[in-house]
């Protein structure tokens, strides 16, 4: 829908809208009607976080079930549809919602920006999530969770003992939110940078985001056919999987793998943009090889649109689909370990500090690691034909979306917590987290190699007793309440910190990126003056130069507009920064101009899971929602951006 | 010390030069190419196996459609006749071809749930085989996004004789312009690879 | 009524001067005539489609002819009416990325289906049409380095 956001001067603007425009900038109502990305960014992460205490009850729910043979804590059918669900809220309401809340949160800060380019798509997309994750819930007690996993494969999926009908609309729902949010953000980056920070000088956060954009953006799409064609078969009596009708279930899987290959990077590289974040700043040494990072992190999006039939392998494709889907994916390997030793690198030889960001980025690294070794075996395809479908598989991806993803996450909520809060998480509890989770994790997963080898399968309820899994799956099973412990200890650490956590200030890391110039937490205009940028670590460059034999001599930051002293942005800390091209910026008294809030975001996205009701029980939803979603649009289109 | 920026609509203030939202919207189209790609693909995949019922190709009616696709080919000439007259401040003629631009694309849509119900009265419905399915499916979801389009046609059309379409906004005209002709795109190779060349020889 | 040759909306010149130094015809701005001659190209086009398909073409040249010819008709369309050809080089290469993208893991798909008769004819005509077109439009004449 063309949205021409603020009125051009000199055009008068007529109201028409029944309700005032939304003012509040306190209370709940002004986080309903909120289009500041911080706020949003704030949502998204506390949403997501409440999905992985979910997420991660129906797992010790599983590992309560599996932890002896023969066990009785759930029925068969609750099993799959607890694994179901685990899968799709820790893909779908957790990993990516996180990577999200940092996307909003720190990428305007980043580039220098004072928002994304289009508030109201940001916070139509957050409300979406919210809906969509919630409605996909709502069918535990309105017929029963989906059941035939994360994945769907027709035509189980389409068994009435599989009630997918949540999953796909779900999906669908929460599809449209990360595809206009992928929009959002391609566009942000691409035009929103302030003057100087051309695209190799964007830190590498950026530019994970930027290519993550991509691929949602032509990832989300195919998905969206593949959840037609499901649905329809299900609610409309199609044929697309049916075969007795001529159909192939095969094409269900390319059309799932063609976006759920692209869809595992996008769950990996925000996390390794993070990292790259980290690393640089905890051993006071600029990230190795960036533009080497950069092109690794822009050549993992490209080539993982040319590996998904790896995930079929075993469905009869033949030789030469197989050998050739072998060979890509282990080139794809080779971008990603380029990266790996970009980041030991960059460790070596700085002056290092063990904080618990460095903790989590240290983590993830030794853990992404193992994930990986144990995807190149997979991508031999003899050898994929004993791993597939078994335990083998699941402790592979553990590997690299919990130890990778989730521990790169978690040095994210470490390192940025300060910013976001004004107040410093405790590190001495945040080293108990940090290990405990570790311990845990590898309880829990490393064992899984090793019951996969030995033919445990995947996705069985429980298992006969004489096979030699019991132990391990006994260890397992501890390891995940190990890993629930850290959690609890994290939480801990959350509640003291709220109370009597130490203030931060601006920059208590003595990091390098833009963010950390600004106050903590920061106004909501983000930046008094925006930046003139002239190197990549813009802030760091403004905080010190290169002395005589190349040591750290800090910047004078002397009178607000004295000459520069070192290499690096015209942008002096504290007060005053030149005012550069922003037209008629000579203190007319003018505030700065924010996007206003609005409540139509909300409404056109309460529309989502009407419609869907809707498609499901009744018709009279149906012209709901629809009408809720016009209501939305048109009330979104015809006001302006920003109320002068 | 605070600041007046100018609003970054004006397309001035942009990293490139560019707007904002025309990037959006080319970022959209770009999406919707793997959309259709996968129904079509859907179509060819289907389109050769061996089922019972009837059959698209057998129930065609080609000059009809014909008809339909050079509607809705003129109907692209008359949308960027409209975005030209808004760029020169004429916006009677604005008006006038974005009705036309709707109007075409309500005939053609017409045409649409026509052809659609003398099929299903000749007995090929969405349920009836793999092929018909897909067809349905993929004509559908273009028929579908045409109507929206439509929608957004007449909105223009409302907000210009309200006098919310002054020739500063003329970039609304544009986007609809855009999403538009890619519809008519799809519909090219529909037309194409759906239509003609299944032609059983 | 004014003077409808000129550029109103900017176009690359405005936006993208560098791009329009190194390619001239990201200057123009075309006018009510030359979109009416285009679409003239376009009810002509439909219309030897459509003769052919009573011709008695043989079916394999039938479906080549038929391919270049709607090929012709989407890039018309592509080009003038939604002014690709005129305006800067990214919005170029973002819709040529999802196009190609498009094409290519769908023709995959539809290979290893064992779907398409000649595969192989459309994999060369793949290689020979759509890689050297989206190469043309993705083409940048600096490094990546440059400030975009």
């Amino acid at each position: 829908m063309a949205t021409v956001a603020s009125e051009p001067e000199g055009v008068a603007y007529r109201r028409r809208g029944v309700f005032a425009r939304p003012k509040a900038t306190t209370g709940v109502w002004s986080w309903i009607t909120t289009v500041d990305h911080k706020r949003i960014g704030k949502l998204y992460g506390v949403t997501a976080f409440m999905f992985f205490l979910v997420g991660g009850l129906e797992a010790l729910l599983i590992r309560s079930q599996l932890a002896r043979p023969n066990g009785h804590v759930v029925t068969a059918e609750a099993y799959n549809e607890l694994f179901t669900m685990h899968g799709l809220t820790m893909i779908f309401l957790v990993v990516m919602p996180l990577s999200a809340a940092f996307f909003n949160y720190m990428i305007p800060l980043m580039i220098g920006a004072r928002d994304v380019a289009f508030p109201r798509l940001n916070a139509f997309s957050y409300w979406a999530f919210l809906f969509g994750g919630l409605f996909l819930y709502s069918s535990f007690v309105l017929g029963g969770a989906p059941a035939g996993g994360w994945f769907g494969y027709a035509p189980l999926s389409e068994q009435p003992a599989s009630h997918m009908h949540f999953y796909a609309l779900g999906l669908l729902i929460l599809g449209i939110s990360s595809t206009v949010a992928a929009i959002n953000f391609a566009v942000t980056i691409i035009n929103m940078r302030a003057p100087g920070m051309s695209l190799m000088r964007m830190p590498v956060f950026v530019w994970m985001t930027f290519v993550v954009s991509f691929l949602l953006i032509f990832a989300l799409p195919v998905l969206t056919v593949g959840l037609f064609e499901l649905f329809f078969d299900l609610r409309f009596g199609t044929n697309f999987f049916v075969v007795a009708k001529g159909a192939d279930p095969v094409l269900w899987e390319h059309l799932f793998w063609l976006f759920g290959h692209p869809e595992v990077y996008i769950l990996i590289l925000p996390a390794m943009g993070i990292v790259s974040e980290v690393l640089p700043v905890f051993s006071r040494k600029p990230l190795f090889g960036y533009p080497v990072v950069v092109f690794s992190g822009i050549a993992i999006g490209f080539m993982g649109w040319g590996v998904w039939a790896h995930h079929m392998f075993a469905v009869g494709l033949g030789p030469v689909a197989n050998s050739a889907f072998a060979l890509s994916t282990m080139f794809i390997a080779v971008p990603t370990g380029v990266k790996i030793f970009n980041w030991l690198a960059t460790l070596h030889g700085g002056d290092i500090r063990f904080r618990t960001p460095l903790l989590f980025a240290l983590g993830f690294i030794a853990m992404f690691t193992i994930g990986g070794l144990s995807g190149v075996t997979h991508a031999v395809v003899p050898a994929d034909y004993q791993q597939t479908d078994t335990y083998y598989i699941v402790a592979h991806f553990h590997y690299v979306l919990f130890g990778g993803s989730i521990f790169g996450l978690f040095s994210g909520i470490y390192y940025w917590w300060p910013k976001m809060t004004g107040k410093l998480l405790s590190e001495a509890v945040g080293k108990v987290h940090f290990w405990l989770m570790l311990i845990g994790f590898n309880l829990t997963f490393g064992p899984m190699h090793i019951l996969g080898l030995q033919g445990m399968p995947r996705r069985i309820y429980t298992y006969p007793s004489g096979r030699g899994w019991n132990f391990w799956n006994g260890v397992s099973t501890i390891g995940s309440f190990l890993i629930a412990t850290s959690i609890l200890v994290f939480l801990g650490n959350v509640v003291w910190t709220i109370r009597r956590g130490k203030a931060a200030g601006a920059d208590p890391w003595d990091a390098r990126t833009l963010e950390w110039s600004i106050p903590s937490p920061p106004p909501p205009h983000n930046f008094d003056e925006i930046p003139v940028v002239a190197s990549i670590d813009p802030h760091w460059h403004a905080k010190y130069a290169e002395g005589p034999e190349g040591e750290l001599v800090p910047v004078v930051a002397g009178g607000s507009n004295g000459p520069d002293q070192g290499p690096g942005a015209e942008h002096h800390p504290g007060t005053g920064t030149q005012a550069h091209g922003e037209g008629d910026g000579d203190g007319h008294g003018h505030g700065i101009h924010m996007p206003s809030p609005s409540y139509f975001p909300l409404i056109a996205a309460l529309g989502l899971p009407i419609l869907a009701y809707g498609l499901l029980f009744s018709t009279v939803f149906i012209v709901d929602g629809v009408i809720t979603i016009l209501v939305g649009l048109y009330g979104w289109a015809l006001e302006p951006s920003a109320e002068p | 010390m605070a600041t007046h920026i100018k609003a970054v609509e004006h397309g001035a203030a942009t990293s490139t030069g560019l707007s904002n939202a025309k990037l959006g919207m080319w970022a959209f189209l770009a999406s919707e190419c793997l959309l259709f790609g996968a129904l079509i693909s859907t179509f060819l995949l289907y389109r050769d196996r061996h089922v019972t019922g009837l059959t698209p190709q057998k129930v065609y009616d080609i000059p009809y459609t014909s008809v339909s696709s050079f509607v809705l080919l003129m109907s692209s000439l008359t949308m960027v006749l409209a975005l030209a007259a808004i760029q020169r401040g004429d916006h009677a003629k604005l008006r006038t071809w974005l009705v036309a631009t709707a109007l075409l694309g309500m005939t053609f849509i017409s045409g649409q749930v026509y052809e659609f119900t003398r099929f299903v009265q000749d007995g090929m419905t969405i349920k009836t085989n793999v092929i018909a399915t897909s067809f349905f499916t993929l004509t559908g979801f273009h028929g579908a996004h045409v109507t929206v389009g439509i929608l957004m046609l007449l909105s223009l059309f409302g907000m210009s004789l309200d006098g919310r379409l002054p020739v500063e906004r003329a970039e609304a005209v544009e986007l609809v312009g855009l999403y538009w002709h890619f519809v008519d795109i799809v519909w090219i190779v529909i037309f194409t690879v759906v239509y003609l060349i299944p032609k059983s020889s | 009524m004014a003077d409808t040759s000129e550029a109103v909306g900017p176009t690359a010149r405005e936006t993208d001067p560098q791009a329009v130094a190194e390619e001239p015809e990201l200057a123009a701005h075309p006018g009510p005539r030359q979109y009416v001659m285009v679409a003239i190209a376009l009810a002509v086009a439909t219309g030897i489609e459509v003769a052919w398909y009573y011709a008695n073409v043989p079916h394999p040249l039938f479906v080549a002819l038929l391919l270049v010819l709607s090929f012709l008709k989407f890039s018309l369309v592509v080009l003038w009416f939604m002014h690709l050809r005129f305006d800067s080089r990214i919005f170029r290469r973002l819709f040529a990325t999802g196009l190609a993208l498009a094409l290519s893991v769908y023709l995959i798909v539809l290979v290893i289906f064992g779907a398409l008769k000649a595969p192989w004819l459309l994999i060369v005509a793949f290689f020979l049409i759509v890689v050297p077109v989206t190469a043309f439009f993705l083409r940048s004449r600096r490094g990546m380095g440059g400030a975009v």
